[in-house]
């Protein structure tokens, strides 16, 4: 089969179809995780899914052992441990005196471990070698059928329906929370609605992308999209845009070359919209910034000398 | 103009009210009350509790004991009658807003959950920006500002919520002195309309000119009151310990 034919393949369609909401999804929700000052906790949700999807493949094969695997179970489990992950996470910086970043470090690395640990275990199972739960960590966005893609189709949604209607309260929230709470918004509520949604698009994005790298979908095309934008608005879209492209460019690649890592294919696209950006930005690229530079040192030196 | 704010009930009222940051405390016993149509300086050294007693009042942080009353009630029934400005260094101002998006802000209760801002509002934010000089600045990002202009901003986003009583956390600290003047001179508008304000403020020399009263303060309350009464050496010395040298 030549590029064009894979391309066009119907099972390629739907993992294309699925990683661009995927993309959309996340690179919408990013935006206000990046705007909020949380991109890390975006890292812990992922990494902390692990041990939840490990347990809940275990449980579910000790409850019925002939079902094989079941995606929603695990899917289930990954965000149940995520959502523990970010409580803790939360209990800790309130309870000790530890520095948030340091909070944010313990509680990733220990549901990693823990999520290692029970791997192994699963791993050591005669069932457990062909679970593929490998494709968990990676991604195998090649792995996405049409009932992901309806799932994938109701998050995306869902999160640009969500995030339209509370555009100015999540703004004014991440900007000013002093002014948001004097005013009368129920922080806490808003603050979980963002991560509720967080969780969601790790869990979603978990088959294609894998949770160790889930992180950069939600981060790098926001960060690429700050350069060419100062207000919210275009810079939700366009962080929605660049997530699509790279998540689907992702799962081009996925889809030609069996047993690739999704998820590290997105990440360098990711990667590569962000340096273009970086150079090109209309509101904040290099080069913008280095032909001011240039031309206000060649209005200095037309400056008549003393 | 709402008259309500000279009928006499103080806008602002502490009763016995003491902070605690784990098992410091930093505000011990802190009992006043404002009259309306006012200009309070809260003034004090470095570490007396300023902020902590303007966060506390707004609900910001939780007081041991003690409570704060608004216009004779709680802060939660006094809804749009006390805006708050808060520091400047408070804020991310490499965020992706306007100025005049700032501005709105303040009018985001007015507009109400889940609808967009309508050019009605902006409109109304562009004259609040122009209240304080600021309306050739509406279309830029907020870190193109400098920090005098930054704190008209946060002025005007005050301005905007239509308040009675204005709560600011050192508005004059580190700002032109353009800005210090429109700040003051919108100071006074806001008193002559009837409305009150009550300022943390660093400069001493300048508590005489621009305000009414003073709440001096270092950790409990030394003296309230009218500036003359306040201001004297004695009470100075007594708040701000060996720390202050008077000239006469």
């Amino acid at each position: 089969m030549n590029t064009l034919e894979v391309i066009f393949a119907y099972n390629t369609l739907i993992v294309l179809a699925g990683t661009m909401l995927l993309g959309i999804a996340a690179g919408i929700t990013g935006t206000f995780l990046m705007l909020r000052r949380r991109s890390l906790a975006g890292d812990v949700i992922g990494h902390a899914a692990l041990p939840g999807v490990a347990l809940s493949f275990l449980i579910y094969a000790a409850v019925a052992p002939e079902a094989g695997k079941s995606l929603p179970v695990m899917l289930l489990g990954g965000g149940i441990a995520s959502a523990l992950a970010m409580l803790t996470a939360l209990w800790l910086r309130n309870v000790g005196r530890l520095p948030e970043d340091a909070v944010l470090a313990i509680v990733l690395s220990t549901f990693f471990g823990a999520g290692v640990v029970l791997l192994s275990i699963v791993q050591a199972s005669p069932t457990g070698a062909q679970a593929g739960l490998r494709d968990f960590i990676f991604g195998q966005a090649a792995a996405i059928r049409i009932s992901d893609v309806t799932l994938l189709a109701s998050i995306t949604a869902g999160t640009i329906v969500i995030s339209n209607l509370l555009m100015k309260e999540w703004a004014l929230m991440c900007f000013d929370e002093g002014l948001a709470r004097v005013l009368g918004y129920p922080i806490r509520t808003l603050d979980f609605l963002l991560m509720a949604l967080v969780v969601a698009v790790c869990v979603a994005g978990m088959q294609a992308v894998g949770l160790l790298l889930i992180v950069a979908l939600l981060i790098i095309p926001p960060s690429s999209a700050r350069f060419w934008s100062d207000s919210i608005r275009p810079n939700i879209w366009l962080s929605a845009l660049f997530g699509a492209m790279s998540a689907t460019a992702g799962g081009i690649a996925s889809a030609m070359i069996p047993r690739l890592s999704t998820g590290a294919i997105i990440v360098v696209a990711a990667a590569v919209v962000m340096v273009f950006s970086m150079l090109f930005g209309t509101q904040h690229g290099l080069l913008l910034r280095w032909q001011a530079h240039r031309a206000m040192k060649l209005k200095a030196a037309s400056l008549p000398g003393e | 103009m709402n008259t309500e704010g000279t009928s006499g009930v103080p806008p602002l009222a502490a009763f016995q009210v003491t902070v605690a940051y784990r098992s410091i405390p930093v505000l011990t016993n802190v009992s006043f009350s404002t009259p309306p149509g006012t200009l309070t300086a809260i003034v004090g050294p470095n570490g007396a509790g300023k902020s902590t007693l303007i966060k506390t009042a707004l609900g910001l942080i939780q007081p041991i004991t003690g409570h704060f009353e608004f216009f004779g009630t709680s802060f939660c029934e006094v809804d749009g009658r006390v805006s708050y400005v808060p520091q400047r260094t408070s804020v991310d101002w490499d965020f992706p807003v306007t100025s005049l998006d700032v501005v709105c802000m303040g009018l985001y209760r007015k507009i109400g959950w889940f609808r967009p801002v309508r050019s009605r509002h902006r409109e109304r934010a562009m004259t609040a920006l122009a209240e304080v000089g600021m309306q050739d600045y509406a279309k830029r990002q907020i870190s193109q500002l400098s920090g005098g202009q930054q704190q008209r901003v946060f002025l005007a986003r005050a301005l905007v919520q239509g308040a009675e009583l204005f709560l600011m956390d050192e508005p004059l600290a580190g700002v032109d002195a353009a800005t210090e003047k429109t700040i003051i001179d919108t100071l006074h508008q806001l008193r002559d309309q009837g409305r009150s304000a009550i300022v943390v403020h660093h400069d001493l020399e300048t508590v005489s000119d621009y305000f009414d009263r003073v709440l001096l303060l270092n950790r409990q309350v030394i003296a309230e009151g009218p500036v003359e009464g306040v201001m004297t050496p004695e009470k100075l010395k007594q708040a701000y310990g060996g720390k202050l040298l008077i000239f006469d």
